[in-house]
């Protein structure tokens, strides 16, 4: 990781001068290319001018021995000159028609040079590039005139090999220039990349202390750039960090805590939702009891209604029994029949009303300990009338040894007298009435509450089992919701008020008894009543009634 | 055997008529009746009788203040009240008790329990 990181450090630095030198060569190829031509016709012409020069000098000076034909003072300025420039190879005089007068040359005048160049035309300068085998050389070729008349030409002949030697020298120069402009620049910027990289580099390192959990480090950076905006970021960013790290136990610290908070919001919630169950619970169950109340409070009403009725209804009772009790001893003999039925069905009347007050009626339990089937018995007397035709057979399946319930007898035999009437009257074309008791056992739900002997098994409850089972019309599944409620009929005014199951009902629940209907349309009811067994306390007969 | 007085006192009519026919029937009774309690007392003492059969529900004076007006009374505290009433809830009947009478009949009844009631309370009254 180190290692990678420092060659990542000179990798920057390279990448920085790598393209610089690149450029900086590029540049010194590309300025000898264009410089070399330009300054080698430079010192061409130079040298041609200095040549015109010399030759014009020359030839100026040589006028006068010209004139005078003077050979040796002609060869003497010639020498002379000769001598005097080193680019000079040599000097020569011609006459008009190009014959070589005289020339500086000491070994003899070589051969086909006398012919190598002449005036122009016009009598003008001309310069001409001769190839002496070893060397070139520029032949100039001026003429000598007195005022006006040509006497003849002068040419010289100037050294080309010059321009080479002073061309590479230049050249040399130029490379060896620019190969220290160079070198000076890759150090500068070598220098001035490393002052630049310096911030890249403190800011590494105090990255790398960061990193190492050390977050006191800061980077002064004084570059005046971007590099110095990151260097404050940098540190703003640490400052920050430190600030974090420092409340690091705080927040720690605040986390366990919140943890706690959440842990107790955590059972808070859960103890809440079961709070929310218990609540949902209680609810429905003072949604029931507000029910029973509504119920209750309709009893009530109707009880009030019930007693007054009662009352007023029983006066003229009262007065119709001794009416026709008077009557009694004046009719004949063969009529006292009548007499009887009247009294009877006063007495039918009385027992309606009579219903209806049990109906209202909310104390005045008599429990006693009872043999459930001879309830069943007495309710069917009293439902025989019912069916006096005798379509229906009735099946009785009574459970032997049977504990004694604690019912009140009149109540309950209320109760199955109102089942028994309905199933008689759902088969108004016949079928089998099947009365069935029995025991049953079942683990009580809730633990007692004095299991002091946690071992102990749950208390069995025990229960007798009434059911009174039809082959009639059946209750819809519609009507089943509503045949519990008061004056729920689906009969004929005559036939029923709808008040039997609502009585039936109220009576069961009094004895804390369950009352259920099962049921299929014309198929048959079945009615199940549950009484609990109670251990009967002895002798202790709550006993309101006088 | 002298006949026994019977006072009545009850709100319908028609019942103190027919129930007075059927005691007298038994020619064991002579039966006043009283439709209301407003004269009551001065009935009472013209007319002396051996037994109250009383009503508990009536409009003005109803039975438990009949009871207490007949409580106040020199002659009327030592009357024994059969109370006749169509109200058969235990707490009118405890209620009636209190009051100190000696039997309380639900209406309808039949003839021959009211005079078997009557006439055992008159004998155990005579006994005494
Ligand atoms: N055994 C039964 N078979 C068919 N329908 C029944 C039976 N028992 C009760 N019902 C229905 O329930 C209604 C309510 O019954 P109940 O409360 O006894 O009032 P009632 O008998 O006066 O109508 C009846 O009108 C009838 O529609
Ligand atoms: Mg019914």
């Amino acid at each position: 990781m180190k290692e990678s990181s420092r060659q990542k450090k000179g990798a920057l630095r390279d990448k920085i001068l790598f393209p610089f030198i690149i450029t900086d060569l590029l540049i010194v190829l590309l300025s000898v290319a264009i410089i070399i031509p330009v300054i080698s016709g430079v010192l061409k012409n130079t040298l041609k001018q200095k040549g015109l020069y010399i030759a014009e000098s020359v030839a100026l000076h040589s006028l006068e021995y010209v004139l005078t034909e003077n050979q040796l003072e002609l060869i003497k300025v010639l020498r002379e000159e000769q001598e005097l420039h080193k680019e000079i190879s040599y000097l020569l005089i011609t006459d008009l028609k190009g014959k070589v007068i005289c020339h500086s040359f000491k070994g003899g005048l070589p051969m086909g040079l006398e012919k190598a160049n002449s005036l122009g035309s016009h009598q003008k300068n001309n310069i001409i590039l001769l190839d002496t085998g070893k060397y070139f050389v520029y032949d100039i070729a001026v003429p000598l005139t007195v005022q006006g008349v040509l006497l003849g030409s002068l040419r010289v002949g100037v050294f080309n090999e010059s321009i080479p030697r002073i061309l590479s020298k230049i050249i040399f120069m130029l490379i060896a220039l620019i190969s220290l402009a160079i070198f000076i620049k890759i150090l500068a910027s070598y220098w001035f990349t490393l002052a630049a990289m310096e911030p890249v580099k403190k800011l590494q390192r105090a990255t790398e202390a960061m990193m190492c959990g050390d977050l006191s480090v800061r980077v002064r950076i004084n570059s005046k750039d971007e590099l110095e905006e990151l260097g404050n970021a940098f540190n703003a960013t640490l400052e920050k960090l430190e600030q974090i790290l420092v409340s690091k136990d705080e927040l720690s610290r605040e986390v366990v805590e919140r943890k706690r908070a959440e842990n107790a919001a955590l059972a808070v919630n859960a103890k809440l939702e079961q709070n929310v169950e218990e609540l949902a619970e209680a609810y429905a169950k003072l949604k029931e009891s507000q029910k029973e109340l509504l119920q209750s409070a309709k009893f009530g009403a109707i009880g009030q209604l019930a007693s007054s009725v009662a009352h007023e209804v029983r006066n003229p009772l009262a007065i119709i029994m001794q009416s026709i009790e008077y009557l009694d001893c004046k009719v004949a003999p063969e009529d006292k029949e009548i007499i009887q039925m009247a009294k009877h069905n006063i007495q039918r009347a009385d027992t309606i009303v009579a219903t209806l007050l049990d109906f209202a009626k909310e104390k005045g339990l008599n429990v006693v300990p009872v043999d459930i089937n001879s309830i069943i018995e007495d309710s069917l007397i009293l439902t025989h009338y019912s069916n006096r035709e005798g379509k229906i057979g009735i099946v009785k399946e009574l459970g032997k040894d049977l504990p004694q319930v604690l019912v009140d007898r009149q109540k309950m035999k209320q109760v199955l007298v109102n089942v028994n009437l309905n199933a008689l009257q759902a088969m108004p074309n016949g079928g089998t009435l099947f009365l069935r008791t029995y025991l049953a056992e079942f683990k009580r739900l809730q633990a007692g509450g004095e299991n002091k002997n946690g071992d102990q098994p749950l208390p069995v409850k025990k229960a007798v089992i009434i059911e009174i089972e039809d082959e009639g019309a059946g209750i819809s599944e519609e009507n089943l919701k509503n045949v519990f409620r008061p004056f729920f009929t689906t009969k004929e005014e005559t036939m029923g008020v709808g008040l039997g199951l609502s009585v039936a009902k109220n009576i069961v629940a009094m004895h804390n008894g369950l009352i259920e209907i099962k049921s299929r349309l014309n198929q048959g009811t079945k009615v199940i009543i549950t009484l609990t067994v109670k251990e009967a306390p002895n002798g202790k007969e709550e006993d309101i009634d006088c | 055997m002298a006949k026994k007085k019977i006072l009545i006192v009850d709100d319908e009519l028609d019942f103190l008529k027919i129930v007075k026919l059927n005691l007298e029937q038994t020619e064991k009774f002579e039966v006043l009746t009283l439709s209301s309690a407003h004269e009551l007392i001065s009935h009472l003492h013209s007319f002396k009788p051996d037994l109250i059969l009383l009503d508990m529900v009536m409009p003005g004076i109803g039975g438990i203040e009949v009871c207490d007006m007949l409580n106040d009374d020199l002659l009327g505290k030592t009357l024994p009240v059969i109370v006749l009433s169509a109200l058969d809830k235990v707490e009118d009947k405890l209620l009636a008790y209190k009051k100190g009478i000696v039997g309380y009949l639900t209406k309808p009844i039949e003839k021959d329990a009211l005079i078997a009631k009557i006439e055992s309370v008159l004998e155990s009254r005579f006994k005494r």
